[in-house]
């Protein structure tokens, strides 16, 4: 339903998350360093991605990847960061501006929800307080960012909201907590939220009914949604477009179902079979040996070069870098992308 | 099934009473068994109980109704001599490879820490061998000894924790969520892992998780734990083919699967209903 | 609510018996004859003892002590065995200097280290946060009457400040409540105002710089904590400013663990009090309580005891009480404790 359902609300109408709108969201070229006890460190380089109106995106790696590293410099939440490139949203460079109009993109036009919810609600403030804050940041009036506040939590499904909205986090379950910090996230109306392993600490269940949520609001908004985790289950069933993460790096990025056809990086086939499923008897699975290489240890080519069952001795020295394939929409980081196996 | 049972639970009643509010039921009339070489599965919710339960079976906890047989024996008549034996034969590893680990001791003195404790006169350089044993059967290498927890990864972690638990030549295994903490392509390592000691050595396990991907690729039989009762048991393939408890299938039915395809079916099935 | 204030009254209530409790005890076995003392120095045998029967000292000490309680329960302290004065006369005289004094320097301190506390935190690891860090580390050690005294000897050649005493003897001030800058002020009597507040710099001085250091401190590591807090993120992610993120996230939280140390800090402030007063030859209840002990005079010093351990409770109190009201999760906690 998602495919169809979503492109219908687009401007364009067409089939594909229309190429010929402008894309809200636009990273070039992003290294992200910061200072460490031992030196600088690059913890993400070369990261691009571009996201339209009302697409989904899907950031997917391995804990440690740089999935919430590459969040955050986006939204320049972390002043010890160093952040080169370029991040245009909405046709304006990011980077580079100064904190006072940063400001005014965060939360109303450029949003985030975080992993905990527990943790990303201020405990000592009402949530009807933390729901309207990022009106009231904007000077609208208490009563209109309460009422506002208010349409967005019984939008999100929480029930009985304005007798809840005097409540405090502490009060809530996990799953409405999330609810509550994705109506922070989206009271504003933002054109982009930034979702990082938003359902990651939520019980299945919970996380089905936020995953549901999250996609009927995108839907009815016209929302773009960049989508971290780790959890591939979770990607197929909300993305239209998959960026895999390894250590600091994109590796591979493609739409969803090409991703899961026919990945085309070793390690996004390993990580594929390595996911035990839920559908199928399959017995055993495909563990990859060995662990990701930290950001400082990353070898001068491949980073995944220490993992991989088709590496060759060049590709230690040699940096494979994100190109299309033949077929455009598909990229891939590896000198040696895997053939369309026939099954 | 005519394997004996190693493990059976029989009717665990546990009440939590708090100041002021009413009496909390953790565990209701809970009835499990473990058979002698099985890897029995439950799952259940967060709060459901799982953590209650294995304290129970651990005896870390007095459940206030109910008895605990391991091997025959109901353990809340058991004598000093059974305890020993059920510590030294039933076996835990905890969710968080992180904290479960002393990282001021070495993998050799954490790994080898059981044997000092219950075997009291083994020489060390027996001990050791033990320990590299233990190690290598994990996956991690004899060389690794001397090293302390926190140069090794989540994955390599709980591989310690395993090795730890293993070196007693545990008969049963208890397993809290041991690979809710970690990543995918590490969570594999462990579950072959555990899979291939259960071929190897019969060895029995109680492998508890919530994710139900993970239950059905490992265990043979499947307990479902809602809110402290047992809402549905079974073999896995029928559990898992053919549900019979509606928070069964609405557990199955919240889990996402790893396909796109699969995924709009479901989605698009769920809102036909 | 109602509740929960009853049973902290019923909790103050106890602690302080048991307070006097303790100390009259203490007291009584120290050794030392109260008769003698109060008979005077001259006194016969015969005199002591007609004291020590006219004071009820010949019953029992049980005895002595329920009657000491009854007496109490009727609001009466007793009368001090030194100045034949009642103790309430005695203590309301010396009690205002040290409330003034204690007042003045936790004043100082909230104003001082809250928000010096605050600039350091939100700028962790800058100039600002590490010579502050410095600084509280050498104000923290230093010994209340060693700086008490370094003031007194660096300044007494200077005649900047007064180093003695509570008013210069050219005034004298209409007694209204007790309080010398608060009459002084009532009275208009600008001159003794001042004179009486420049008094009060030096003992104030010495008494809040180890609690500054403190509490500097405390706020520090709270709001650096919750800095760190995802909440603080999702705060930026809104669009907050950082003065906003500051003030009305980091600092309204921060505020529970700092709080409940400026709470015990009162209890080491009467401790130092009694040593700045006795530095500084200030009158108040630590020189009272000192030559009371001295005396065995043992109303004094149980009236003196009660003072400062109700001090001690109701800003225990008050710090729980504050915690209700900032704290969500504490004030459902005690209400449903009491409920
Ligand atoms: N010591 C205790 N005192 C009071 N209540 C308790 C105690 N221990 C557990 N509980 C309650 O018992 C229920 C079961 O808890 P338990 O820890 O067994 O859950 P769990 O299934 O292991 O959850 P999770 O998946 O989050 O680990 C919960 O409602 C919990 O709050
Ligand atoms: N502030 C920081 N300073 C130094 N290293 C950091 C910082 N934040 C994250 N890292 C490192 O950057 C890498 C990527 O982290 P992160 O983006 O949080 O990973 P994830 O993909 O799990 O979200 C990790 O190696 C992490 O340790
Ligand atoms: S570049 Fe070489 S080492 Fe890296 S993934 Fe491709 S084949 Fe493997
Ligand atoms: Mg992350
Ligand atoms: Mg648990």
């Amino acid at each position: 339903m998602m495919t169809e359902a979503r492109t219908a609300a687009l401007p364009s109408g067409e089939r594909s998350p229309a190429t010929e709108v402008a894309p809200i969201l636009e990273v070039r070229d992003l290294a992200i360093d910061t200072g460490t006890s031992r030196g600088p460190m690059r913890l993400v380089e070369n990261v691009n991605l571009s996201i339209r109106p009302g697409e989904r995106l899907a950031l997917v790696g391995e804990s440690g990847s740089g999935k919430s590293v590459t969040a955050r410099a986006i939204m320049q939440l972390d002043p010890s960061m160093r952040l080169t490139g370029s991040v245009r949203f909405a046709g304006t460079e990011l980077l580079g501006l100064p904190e006072r109009s940063l400001r005014s993109y965060r939360g109303s036009r450029l949003s985030m929800v975080f992993q905990d919810p527990l943790r990303s609600l201020n405990p000592t403030m009402t949530i009807g307080e933390q729901v309207a804050e990022p009106l009231r940041i904007r000077g609208v009036s208490r009563r209109e960012a309460w009422r506002r506040a208010q349409a967005t939590l019984d939008q999100l499904g929480v029930a009985n909201a304005g007798h809840r909205m005097r409540s405090y986090p502490f009060e809530f379950s996990g799953g409405m907590r999330q609810r509550v910090a994705l109506a922070i996230a989206l009271v504003a109306e933002p054109a982009l939220l930034i979702a990082d392993e938003p359902t990651t600490a939520l019980d299945t269940r919970v996380q089905d009914r936020v995953l549901k949520l999250m996609d009927t609001i995108a839907l009815e908004r016209g929302l773009a949604v960049i989508l971290i985790t780790h959890d591939l289950g979770v990607v197929a069933g909300f993305a239209d477009r998959v960026a895999v993460m390894y250590s600091g790096r994109l590796i591979e990025e493609a739409p969803v179902d090409d991703l899961y056809r026919a990945p085309k990086h070793p390690y996004t086939r390993g990580l594929l079979d390595a996911v035990p499923r839920l559908d199928t008897d399959a017995r055993t699975l495909a563990a990859m040996p060995g662990t990701p290489v930290s950001p400082d240890a990353r070898p001068p080519g491949c980073a995944f070069a220490d993992r991989c069952p088709v590496r060759v001795d060049d590709c230690l020295s040699v940096r494979p870098v994100l190109l299309p394939m033949a077929d455009a929409a598909h990229a891939v980081a590896c000198h040696f992308p895997i053939e369309r196996e026939s099954k | 099934m005519n394997t004996p049972d190693i493990l059976t639970v029989r009717s665990i009643t546990k009440t939590f009473a708090s100041r002021g509010r009413p009496a909390a039921k953790a565990l209701d009339a809970v009835n499990l068994s473990v058979s002698e070489g099985s890897i029995a599965g439950l799952v259940g919710e967060s709060g459901s109980g799982k953590s209650t339960l294995i304290r129970c079976i651990m005896g870390l906890e007095r459940p206030d109704t109910g008895t605990i047989i391991f091997d025959g024996t109901d353990m809340s008549v058991a004598g000093r001599e059974e305890w020993r034996k059920f510590r030294q034969q039933v076996q835990l590893v905890f969710q968080d490879p992180f904290s479960s680990l002393d990282p001021r001791m070495t993998v050799e003195s954490t790994v080898g820490e059981g044997l000092v404790i219950h075997k009291k006169s083994m020489v060390k350089n027996h001990r050791r061998e033990l320990v590299a044993t233990a190690l290598e059967s994990v996956g991690l290498s004899a060389s690794d000894m001397n090293r302390y927890p926190r140069s090794f990864s989540g994955g390599q972690r709980q591989r310690i924790a395993i090795a730890r638990a293993i070196v007693m030549r545990p008969r049963l295994l208890v397993c809290d969520e041991p690979v809710s903490a970690l990543d995918v392509s590490v969570q594999a390592q462990v579950i072959n892992l555990l899979k291939s000691m259960q071929a190897e050595s019969n060895i029995s396990i109680l492998f508890i998780a919530h994710d139900l991907a993970v239950v059905r690729h490992l265990c043979d039989s499947v307990s479902v734990l809602e809110h402290g009762k047992i809402v549905e048991s079974g073999r896995s393939t029928e559990i898992f083919g053919n549900p019979q408890a509606d928070y069964t299938r609405s557990l199955i039915a919240a889990s996402p699967i790893p396909d796109p395809a699969v995924q709009r079916e479901k989605s698009r099935s769920s809102l036909a209903q | 609510m109602l509740r929960f204030v009853g049973r902290r009254a019923l909790f103050t209530l106890l602690s302080l018996f048991s307070l006097v409790t303790i100390v009259f005890m203490l007291i009584k076995i120290i050794p030392g004859d109260e008769a003698k003392v109060a008979a005077g120095d001259a006194a016969t045998p015969e005199m002591v003892e007609a004291t020590r029967v006219r004071l009820g000292l010949d019953q029992p000490v049980p005895v002595q002590f329920l009657a000491y309680i009854w007496r109490l329960l009727h609001g009466d302290l007793g009368t001090s065995t030194t100045t034949f004065q009642p103790i309430s006369t005695n203590l309301s005289a010396v009690l205002p200097f040290t409330l003034e004094l204690i007042a003045l320097a936790m004043m100082t301190t909230v104003i001082v280290a809250i928000p010096v506390g605050m600039l350091m935190a939100a700028n962790r690891g800058g100039p600002v946060d590490l010579f502050g860090r410095v600084l509280t580390v050498v104000m923290a050690g230093m010994p209340v009457f060693w700086v008490g005294f370094m003031l007194q000897l660096a300044l007494s050649s200077t005649h900047t400040l007064p180093i003695s005493g509570s008013l210069s003897v050219q005034y004298s001030v209409q007694q209204v409540t007790g309080f010398v800058t608060l009459d002084a002020l009532l009275t208009g009597n600008d001159s003794a105002f001042r004179d009486a507040l420049t008094h009060l710099v030096l003992p104030v001085l010495v008494l809040a710089t180890p609690q500054i250091a403190v509490i500097i401190r405390t706020m520090r590591t709270s709001l650096l904590g919750e800095l760190d807090e995802d909440y603080i993120l999702m705060a930026q992610s809104k669009g907050a400013s950082r003065s906003r993120i500051l003030i009305r996230h980091g600092f309204r939280n921060a505020a529970v663990p700092t709080v409940t140390m400026i709470g015990l800090q009162v209890g080491y402030m009467i401790g130092g009090a009694v040593i700045v007063e006795s530095v500084f030859a200030r009158p108040g209840v630590g020189a009272y309580l000192t030559s009371s002990v001295v005396q065995k005079d043992t109303f004094a010093v149980l009236g003196a005891v009660l003072f400062i351990g109700a001090v001690v409770l109701i800003t225990s109190f008050l710090v729980d009480m504050f915690q209700i009201v900032i704290d969500p999760r504490v004030r459902r906690g005690q209400l449903e404790v009491t409920a």
